[in-house]
């Protein structure tokens, strides 16, 4: 499903060349969990970018679906962004401008899906928001907003779901069902799901964890 | 994305509120425009049609010969209605006196334009009418009465008629023109001409054609007329019946354009910087969208639909607004403008909208252009920034389009191109001192107190914006100086043409032997003539030797080549005369072949400064060499001159004099021992052509002050969206400091001194730059003598500081009433 070869990051610096990421090689399955976890500045949302095509890599290769998303421009990545790819944020990036059923409905009316409210509201309920869809984000709770947009990630209907810190703004209980939502969602929907986190005890739930250290791939 | 989809999230961008300064600023830009030149096109129609009034119609045929039958068949047929008159010189008679009379028979349409006024006895206040005589009857002016010893409803021969002298004429719509005529008018109606039997074949008779109408159907039978007539014949419209008032038609309308012009760079300001607070606030949104697949091409064509989107309704929006203004301009203003405010054309709508789309091309689409190139890593990692490689098209859109909005408004290139580049030159110039006044703000904040030290310390942090915001808010302030003090020394120069005591009697035909008696009779009057000057009358034969049509290379324009010509001399210039080439003769000069031309005339007869000119005055040939030209400003009211010779070269020919003198209208009375002692010389009353000129300058100087209103409006928006862009961070910072515990006050007060150090700062650097526009635009533009403005340089800073630091305040004052949380969750 989602497999990189010799994956590096380096960016250059008044002080020379700074390597974020190292050369790493990933292979991830099909409806498979797996956890990226590491200390801070370990380049562990660098490598989440590379692999979402968010970002360019300095060399290696991503594969999403067998298509090397490395190879393609922008406009490319944006279209497999667009048909296999969600995102599930730390700090949520709901819109403030936009109800939750406004913000759930993004993806798919990005697509010129025809039934993007309908399929909104049927995510917002379950997600048991069906009583804040007119709601916006500064009207919500950490918690409501994050489970907005973790019904926004479903909407585009992905086949990898991404998430980075999903529970890093949360309280404990707050952040506990919000994973107990985002394990459930992914099983139902048959995501394969790749998340960036500190939480050992999120990255447990997952079927593999995957361990960086200052760049490098410690231990799969 | 479906049209539909890209519909809906602008309409969610409005519900969000993220629209709402974009909005205002482009439907202000457009409702300013749009407000202004509806006002000024129904204000011009009105002058225009009250000028109209100077001719009688809107457009006039003079011929020496009659008007052709086909001519008025197609005037009919054009829808346009048409009014004929004759004039002519001839002797009128009662009892055993008599007169030499100008006579004008006139037909029962007559006249087209203005109204005739009358009266029941000489030198009384007169009522407007309609119409002109009825058949059988004459309507005389008062010094015909005195002069025969006649009063109304005593009979009066003309010809070999004996007509009813049914009223006296107090005004003549189409008299303006003709100051120079000998005798007294006598009005008759064209009916009774035949049984008069003067007019015979070869009798020296003008006839009169005047026609009005649609201005499409006039336009088009003045082009079919054109070309059919001789070059005796003289089609006159309203700008050349009265040269007076269509030059103060122009100045006005240039400086009302300008005024309109620097009224929407404002607004485009505030619009240009609403628009970047925008996209700003756009990067995360357009960061999640393309996370989620949207193709730069689809953020593109999203925001550029959005745009249009918006840009179509506010320019509507805009329109409406500027016709509800204009119309309430109307409402507020009705007691000081014509009844008849004549419907606005389609220009001004047009001029509108197309305002609003080149505002949303120059400054709205130039930011959106770094939205494609957000990346949409930074859903991730908030701190990329887009590349900013469009800066130099933001900002050359904008100057663009301002540069073509500036060429448009004035239809002048010199003027849109020297403001352009002074204004360029003036943001390098600020740019420079605005850092130096900062560095040394700085060093004043650190011996301050604790608000003092915070105001200083966030203007220091924000050095480039805090500039950029100088910047703006002198824009604005300088702009306001400029409009209010040209609008002041406009609006007085204008009045002063025209002054409360301008000369409203003209004496003329005065023997030299009547000049002493006749000063000694008007001062015992306690009337004070101004200089009699003498008048020769010459006709003009050849320059340089050649004749008129040789020199000229073809037939001259006008009749002045061929009439009788008034020639006279002076030792001294008059004050509403300058030269501009050549020079003003000395004493040594006087006795010689010298001569000084009129500007105007110069222009239409080639003439220049050491031409000679061959002219006949009494059987005698003078030729007399060009010294120099003069502009004379001919709407001061005061006689002058084409034509002026030196002391000494013409006094031997028999000459008349001319003189003028002011009388209130309370003291009409003391005309008839005028008339009654000097029988012979010719009286004329311009006081209705004074009171026509002073209502168009009353009526231009109104517009003036409304225009400087909208322009306030523009400047105070200008201030809002400046403030309003920086607020994001003001929010931020101070949500930090009230987190630390920081006191309203100690904030409030910080923001205020902030604000109002920021206004001074602006204000100072306005002063500068207004004293040097009002320079260049006093003595390039307006031709207005330059003087220092001490007002601008207090009222400037003041001003600046008062103002910026209280719409400052005001508008930042949420940053200490909402919750911390609220904002730094907010901008989370």
């Amino acid at each position: 499903m989602l497999k990189t070869i010799n994956l590096s990051k380096r960016v250059e610096t008044t002080e020379g060349t700074l390597t974020i990421l190292d050369s790493i090689t990933l292979d991830i399955k099909a409806q498979e969990s797996v956890a990226v976890t590491g200390a801070s500045g370990s380049g562990k949302s660098t490598l989440l970018g590379l692999m979402a095509g968010l970002d360019e890599a300095s060399e290696g290769a991503v594969f999403i679906d067998g298509n090397e998303i490395t190879a393609m421009d922008e406009e490319q990545r944006a279209q497999v962004r667009a048909q296999s790819v969600g995102f599930v944020f730390q700090s949520f990036q709901l819109l403030p401008g936009l109800t939750a059923l406004e913000n759930v409905m993004l993806p798919a009316e990005l697509k010129n899906s025809p039934d993007a409210k309908n399929q909104a509201t049927q995510l917002l309920e379950e997600v048991g928001l069906k009583n804040r869809i007119t709601h916006y984000p500064n009207q919500l709770s950490g918690g409501e907003q994050q489970r907005v947009a973790i019904a926004r990630a479903f909407a585009a209907r992905p086949r990898i779901l991404f998430a980075d810190e999903p529970t890093g703004n949360l309280d404990t209980k707050t952040g506990d069902q919000i994973v107990e939502l985002i394990f459930k969602l992914n099983q139902e929907h048959e995501t394969t799901l790749v998340l960036v986190t500190h939480d050992q005890r999120l990255a447990a739930r997952c079927d593999r964890v995957i361990q960086i250290s200052e760049g490098a791939l410690v231990t799969e | 994305m479906q049209l539909a989809v890209r519909m809906r999230f602008l309409w969610r961008d409005w519900k969000g509120g993220e629209l709402g300064l974009l909005f205002a600023s482009l439907a202000i830009a457009v409702a300013i425009i749009t407000s202004i030149t509806l006002f000024i096109d129904r204000l011009q129609g009105s002058i225009l049609s009250g000028s109209a009034a100077f001719i009688g119609a809107d457009q006039l045929l003079s011929s020496p010969e009659p008007i052709d039958a086909l001519w008025i068949a197609e005037a009919k047929k054009q829808k346009l209605k048409i009014s004929e008159a004759i004039t002519f010189q001839s002797m009128v008679f009662a009892d055993d006196q008599m007169l030499l009379a100008d006579l004008k028979a006139v037909d029962q349409h007559y006249p087209l334009k203005g109204q005739m006024g009358i009266t029941k006895a000489a030198f009384e206040e007169g009522v407007a009418i309609d119409h002109g005589p009825n058949p059988g009857e004459v309507w005389v002016e008062s010094r015909l009465l005195p002069a025969l010893g006649l009063s109304v409803g005593d009979m009066l021969s003309v010809g070999e008629s004996e007509l009813t002298i049914g009223a006296v004429i107090t005004n003549e719509p189409d008299r303006g023109g003709g100051m120079f005529g000998v005798g007294p008018r006598v009005m008759m109606n064209l009916a009774d001409i035949a049984q008069t039997g003067i007019i015979q074949p070869g009798s020296r008779v003008q006839y009169r054609f005047m026609y009005s109408g649609d201005e499409s159907n006039l336009e088009q039978f003045t082009q079919w007329l054109r070309p059919k007539l001789n070059s005796s014949q003289q089609l006159l419209g309203v700008k050349e019946g009265r040269p007076a008032i269509s030059k103060s038609i122009e100045r006005a309308e240039k400086f009302l354009m300008l005024a309109c012009l620097l009224g929407v760079v404002m607004a485009a300001v505030a619009l240009a910087m609403a628009s970047r607070r925008y996209c700003l606030r756009q990067y995360n949104y357009v960061a999640v969208m393309k996370s989620f697949g949207a193709s730069s091409r689809e953020i593109n064509r999203l925001y550029m639909t959005k745009m249009i989107g918006l840009g179509v309704l506010a320019s509507l929006f805009g329109a409406f607004l500027g016709w509800l203004t204009q119309v309430g301009f109307v409402w507020i203003l009705q007691d000081y403008l014509p009844e008849d405010l004549p419907p606005a054309h389609l220009r001004p709508w047009l001029i509108g909208v197309a305002t609003g789309l080149v505002c949303l091309v120059s400054f709205v689409f130039p930011p959106l252009i770094d939205l494609k190139t957000v990346s949409p890593l930074r859903v991730i990692r908030r701190d990329l920034e887009p590349p900013g490689n469009a800066a130099l098209m933001i900002y050359g859109l904008g100057i663009l389009g301002t540069f073509c909005l500036m060429w448009w408004y004035g239809s002048d290139l010199m003027l849109a191109l020297s403001l352009m580049l002074g204004g360029l030159a003036a943001i390098a110039v600020m740019t420079v001192l605005i850092r130096v006044v900062l560095s040394a703000t700085r060093a004043a904040g650190m011996q301050a107190g604790s608000q003092w030290k915070l105001a200083m310390a966030a203007i220091q942090r924000r050095k480039s914006s805090s500039t950029l915001q100088i910047m703006t808010f002198s824009l604005a302030i300088l702009l306001l100086l400029v409009i209010a003090t040209v609008r002041t020394s406009l609006v007085e120069k204008w009045q002063n043409q025209v002054p409360e005591t301008a000369p409203n009697y003209f004496l003329m035909n005065i023997s030299a032997h009547e000049r002493e008696p006749l000063r000694d009779h008007l001062q015992n009057n306690g009337i004070e003539p101004h200089p009699f000057y003498p008048v020769v009358l010459g006709r003009l034969n050849s320059v340089n030797d050649r004749s008129m049509v040789e020199h000229m290379g073809k037939e001259p324009r006008g009749n002045e080549h061929r009439r009788a010509l008034n020639l006279s001399w002076s030792d001294t210039l008059s004050p509403d005369n300058k030269i501009v080439e050549g020079s003003w003769w000395t004493p040594e000069d006087y006795g010689k072949s010298l001569l000084s031309v009129e500007q105007e005339i110069a222009t239409r007869f080639k003439l220049s400064v050491g031409d000679q000119m061959q002219f006949t005055v009494a059987d005698q040939i003078l030729i007399a060499t060009v010294h120099s030209i003069r502009s004379v400003q001919w709407d001061s009211m005061n006689p002058n001159f084409y034509f002026m010779f030196p002391p000494g070269l013409l006094d031997n020919h028999p000459a008349t004099y001319l003189s003028s003198f002011y009388l209130p209208r309370s003291d009409k009375a003391k005309l008839n021992g005028v008339v009654r002692n000097f029988p012979t010389i010719t009286l004329l009353d311009l006081d209705a052509v004074i009171n026509q000129v002073r209502s168009i300058i009353n009526q231009v100087s109104l517009a003036v002050e409304l225009v400087l209103g909208m322009i306030l409006f523009s400047g105070v928006l200008v201030l809002i969206a400046s403030i309003r862009s920086s607020l994001d961070e003001r929010f931020h910072e101070n949500a930090i400091l009230r987190t630390l515990g920081a006191s309203r006050k100690l904030i409030m007060g910080s923001l205020l001194i902030e604000f109002a150090l920021l206004g001074f700062i602006a204000g100072l650097l306005a002063a500068v730059g207004a004293e040097l526009t009002l320079y260049m635009l006093q003595s390039r533009i307006f031709l207005i003598e330059y003087s220092f403005h001490p007002m601008i340089w207090i009222g400037g800073p003041f001003t600046g500081a008062l103002l910026i630091g209280f719409i400052g305040t005001l508008v930042s004052y949420r940053v200490v009433k909402v919750p911390p949380i609220t904002i730094l969750r907010e901008l989370a």
